[in-house]
C-alpha cells in the first residue's frame, strides 16, 4: 500500500479544491440567504470552525500512524461497531461525490445546455473521474496541483475585473440583523470546510507527516480568502436580495463583467473552473470510497472497485435527488444542518475524545 | 491497452456531436432588443427585434435609411399571458431558434411599467440567455413602437443605436441595478426614458430619414418599487444625476450658468462630482443634508468677462453652484411632491445611520422622504477652461455690448 506517495503541496491543492469547488456552486447562495450582506462575517466564523475540524481530524489520524480513517475506526471501536462506522463514512463520501456530480451537471444543464439530457454529462464526468481515480492517488495529486493555480487565478482575475461593477453600498448596513443570522449562514461553509476529513485518509500516503496540520490550515485559509472574494464581490455586484436567490451566484457575477466593449462573456471561465474543480473532487472521493471499501473487506488492491463505484455514482446521482429543488434543499439544509455537521464536525471530536479515554493509539 | 484507448476515444465521439444544444450561427435568430407591453386585457405583448445577419454583415454596408433594399432588423410582436408564452408564439413564425444571448436593451412600455413590472421581468433574470448587463429603458408610449417605427441612422438596428446611445452618454441603467433597486428597501429604481424623436435631421442624399424618427432619450422614468410613477424632464434628470452619480456615470452633462454680464451665459461641463448625504432625524421631522462637490470644465462663454481674473472666476463658480442647486432642487421637489418616491437612495444612508429605527421607518420610507426637509450645499470648481484664456479684446469698439 505504501507504493503511492504524494507530497504536502499536492495535499494542500487537493483539499483546497474540495472546499473551493463548492464555493463556486450552491454554497454561497445558502450563506447569503441567512446572513445577507454580512456573509463575509459568516465566513470568518466558518474559518474558525474549519480550523478546529482540521485539528480534530489531524490529531485523530496522527495517533494512528499509517492507518487510514477506516482502519482507525476498526481499532478504536472494535470489529463490529467499527465496521458500521467505517461503512457509514464510506457512504457519506459516496454521497458527497454523487451530490457534487449532480450539482455540477445540473448547473451545466440549467445554465449552458438546457436541452441536453443530464445523463450525458453525468456519464462523461463519471468516466473522467473513474479514469483519474483508477490511475491512483499520485496522478490525482499532480492533476490537482496543476489545476489549483488555474482555479485560484481565474477567481482572482474575475474579481479584479468585476470591481467596476461593484457598489459597496450593497454591503451595508453591517450587522443589521444581529449575530444569529450570521451564525446560521456560517454553518454551510463550516460544513464545507469540515471536508478536511479527507486528510484522515490521505495522511498515510504523505511523504512526511510533519506539519500536516499546517498544510490543512493553509488549504482552509486559502479557500477562506476565495470564499471572501466571492462573498464580497457577488454581494457588491448583485445586492443581497438577488444573490441569495441565485442558484450559482458566481456565474451571475462573472456575467456582469463587460470591460471596454471587448472583454465580455467571462462566464465561460467559470465553466472551466467548475468542471476542473468538480472533476477532481469527485475523483478524489471516488478514490477514497474505493480504498475504504477495499480496506474494509480486506482486498489487496482497491483498483478493481473503482469502476463499480463509478457505475454506482451514475445511478445514485439520479436516485438520491429527483430534481434541482431537492438537491438544493439537501445541500443547503440537510448537509449543512445537523446531519452533515454531526457527521464531520461533532463526530471527529467525539472520536478523538473516545480514543483518548480508551487510550488507543500512540500519544504524539 | 492501445486498442482499449482507441475504443474509448471512438466511444467518446458519440458525445462530441453536440446534437442537443448545438447553436449554429446559421440556425439562430439573434434577439438584439426586447420590448414588453401590457395589452388592455392584461396580456403581455412581447416585441423582439431580431437581427438579419445578411443585412448586418460589414461587407454589405449602408444603413437602413439608405434604402438599398437590404434590411438589417426585423421586429415581431406577439401577445401572451407571460413572456415565455409570447416568445413561443413568436417562434412559430420565426424560421430560426430565438437566441437571447446578444440582447442589448430591454424596453418596458408605459402601461406595463405603471401596472408593475415584478410579474413580467422574472423571465429575463431566471434564464441564462438574456443578459443581466442589458440596458433597461422605459418607453413613453408603447415599447413596440420604438422598435417598429424607429429608423436609426448611424447604427444598423434600433437596439444597437440605443446601446451606443447609453454608453456614449453614460446614462444607462443595467438590468441588474434596476432589479437591485426594486428589491432593496431604501431606494427605488429609475431608468432613462426612451422616445422616438422626429427632429431636424436629414440623412443622406435621399433625405428619407427626415420623415422617420430615431430613438432618443428624454428624461428619466421614476419608479416606486416596481411601478412607474412618472417622468422627470431633462433638467430634473440632470439634478438626479448630480444626486446619484454612482448609479449612472453621465459623460456629457452640460449645463448653463449665468455669467457676469447680463444674459451672457456660460456653458459648463460637469466632469466629476461627489455627493454626500447625511440624514438627521429630529424628533418627528427628518432633515437631509446634501453636499455636492462638482468639478467642471468651462466650454464656452457668451460674454467677454475675463475669466482669468480669480475674482471673476470665483463669481462664476458661485453662479454655477446656484445653478446646480436649482437643478437638484427641481429633481428633489418633483420626487418628493408629485411622485413621493425616493429614487436617490437616501434611504440606504438613513438605514446605515439609524439602524435601530429602520425596521419602523423602512416600510414607509417614501412617505418619510416626502416629508423631509432638504438642505443643499453645492460647491462647483472650474478646473479647465479650454485652450483659451480670456477672450480677445473686441477692438472694433464696445457698441454691440
Amino acid at each position: 500500500m505504501k507504493a503511492e506517495v504524494i507530497d504536502q503541496r499536492q495535499v494542500l491543492a487537493l483539499l483546497a479544491i474540495t472546499f473551493v469547488s463548492e464555493g463556486l456552486l450552491f454554497a454561497p447562495s445558502v450563506t447569503f440567504l441567512f446572513a445577507r450582506q454580512d456573509a463575509w462575517m459568516s465566513n470568518i466564523i466558518a474559518l474558525v470552525g474549519g480550523l478546529f475540524s482540521a485539528w480534530c481530524w489531524v490529531s485523530l489520524s496522527s495517533r494512528f500512524p499509517g492507518k487510514t480513517l477506516f482502519q482507525v475506526f476498526l481499532i478504536i471501536f472494535g470489529r463490529y461497531f467499527g465496521l458500521i462506522m467505517a461503512a457509514y463514512y464510506i457512504w457519506g463520501w459516496f454521497n458527497f461525490a454523487c451530490d457534487t456530480l449532480r450539482e455540477i451537471t445540473g448547473l451545466l444543464v440549467a445554465g449552458f445546455m438546457p436541452r441536453t439530457p443530464i445523463v450525458a454529462f453525468i456519464i462523461i464526468f463519471a468516466l473522467l473521474s473513474t479514469y483519474i481515480a483508477y490511475n491512483k492517488l499520485e496522478n490525482l495529486g499532480r492533476v490537482s496541483l496543476m489545476f489549483f493555480p488555474v482555479i485560484l487565478g481565474v477567481i482572482v482575475i474575475l474579481f479584479i475585473l468585476s470591481t467596476g461593477e461593484m457598489n459597496l453600498a450593497n454591503l451595508t448596513p453591517v450587522f443589521e440583523n444581529g449575530f444569529i443570522p450570521v451564525f446560521k449562514g456560517s454553518l454551510t461553509l463550516m460544513f464545507w470546510f469540515s471536508q478536511v476529513i479527507g486528510i484522515s485518509v490521505l495522511l498515510p500516503f504523505l511523504d512526511k507527516s510533519r506539519g500536516v496540520l499546517w498544510t490543512c490550515s493553509k488549504s482552509i485559509i486559502i479557500s477562506f480568502f476565495i470564499f471572501e472574494l466571492i462573498a464580497f464581490g457577488i454581494i457588491a455586484i448583485l445586492g443581497p436580495s438577488l444573490s441569495s436567490r441565485t442558484l450559482a451566484p458566481i456565474l451571475y457575477g462573472a456575467r456582469m463583467i463587460h470591460l471596454a466593449g471587448f472583454l465580455e462573456r467571462t462566464e465561460i471561465l467559470i465553466m472551466v473552473v467548475w468542471i476542473a474543480s468538480s472533476t477532481i473532487k469527485i475523483a478524489l472521493y471516488q478514490w477514497i470510497v474505493s480504498l475504504g471499501a477495499a480496506q474494509l473487506i480486506g482486498m489487496k488492491d482497491y483498483r478493481s472497485l473503482v469502476i463499480p463505484f463509478g457505475i454506482l455514482l451514475i445511478c445514485f446521482s439520479f436516485l438520491l435527488h429527483p430534481d434541482m429543488t431537492h438537491l438544493y434543499n439537501f445541500m443547503g439544509y440537510v448537509w449543512s444542518g445537523p446531519y452533515g455537521l454531526g457527521y464531520l464536525f461533532i463526530g471527529p471530536f467525539i472520536f478523538l475524545l473516545w480514543a483518548m479515554i480508551t487510550g488507543k493509539g500512540a500519544k504524539s | 491497452m492501445k486498442k482499449l484507448i482507441i475504443c474509448l476515444l471512438l466511444f467518446a465521439l458519440l458525445f462530441t456531436g453536440g446534437c442537443w444544444d448545438s447553436k449554429e450561427p446559421g440556425s439562430i435568430a439573434h434577439v438584439l432588443g426586447c420590448g414588453v407591453d401590457k395589452a388592455p386585457d392584461g396580456n403581455v405583448i412581447l416585441t423582439l427585434e431580431l437581427a438579419i445577419p445578411s443585412g448586418i454583415s460589414p461587407l454589405s454596408g449602408g444603413a437602413v435609411g439608405s434604402g438599398a433594399g437590404t434590411s438589417t432588423f426585423y421586429v415581431v410582436s406577439e401577445k401572451g399571458r407571460t413572456i415565455p408564452e409570447a416568445q413561443s408564439k413568436i417562434s412559430e413564425r420565426v424560421s430560426r431558434t430565438i437566441f437571447w444571448g446578444h440582447n442589448l436593451v430591454i424596453i418596458f412600455g408605459k402601461t406595463a411599467a405603471e401596472q408593475g413590472l415584478r410579474e413580467t421581468l422574472n423571465f429575463l433574470y431566471r434564464n441564462f440567455e438574456p443578459r443581466e448587463a442589458s440596458w433597461v429603458l422605459i418607453s413613453k408610449g408603447e415599447a413596440r413602437e420604438i422598435f417598429e417605427k424607429g429608423r436609426p441612422v448611424l447604427e444598423k438596428t434600433n437596439s444597437q443605436a440605443i446601446d451606443k446611445l447609453m454608453s456614449a452618454n453614460g446614462i444607462g441603467v443595467e438590468f441588474v441595478l434596476f432589479l437591485r433597486d426594486m428589491y432593496r428597501s431604501g431606494s427605488n429604481p429609475a431608468a432613462p426614458s426612451i422616445t422616438l424623436v422626429k427632429k431636424d435631421m436629414v440623412a443622406g442624399a435621399q433625405s428619407r430619414a427626415l420623415q422617420e424618427p430615431v430613438p432618443g432619450i428624454e428624461g428619466l422614468a421614476v419608479f416606486k418599487s416596481d411601478r412607474l410613477k412618472g417622468f422627470l424632464n431633462p433638467e430634473e434628470t440632470y439634478g438626479f444625476h448630480f444626486l446619484r452619480g454612482v448609479y449612472t456615470k453621465p459623460k456629457r452633462l452640460v449645463f448653463i450658468t449665468p455669467g457676469i454680464e447680463e444674459k451672457k451665459e456660460i456653458s459648463l461641463q460637469a466632469l466629476r462630482w461627489t455627493t454626500r448625504v447625511d440624514p438627521v432625524q429630529e424628533e418627528n421631522n427628518l432633515k437631509i443634508f446634501i453636499e455636492i462637490n462638482l468639478l467642471g470644465n468651462l466650454l464656452a462663454q457668451k460674454g467677454h468677462e475675463d475669466i482669468y481674473d480669480m475674482k471673476i472666476l470665483k463669481k462664476i463658480e458661485e453662479n454655477a453652484s446656484g445653478e446646480v442647486e436649482k437643478l437638484v432642487r427641481a429633481a428633489v421637489v418633483k420626487a418628493q411632491g408629485e411622485y413621493g418616491t425616493d429614487i436617490f437612495g437616501f434611504g440606504e444612508t438613513y438605514r446605515n445611520k439609524y439602524r435601530k429605527m429602520w425596521p419602523k421607518a423602512g416600510p414607509r420610507w417614501d412617505e418619510e422622504f416626502a416629508g423631509a426637509k432638504i438642505y443643499l450645499s453645492v460647491k462647483v470648481t472650474v478646473r479647465n477652461t479650454g485652450l483659451e484664456t480670456a477672450r480677445p479684446e473686441y477692438e472694433k469698439g464696445k457698441t454691440g455690448g
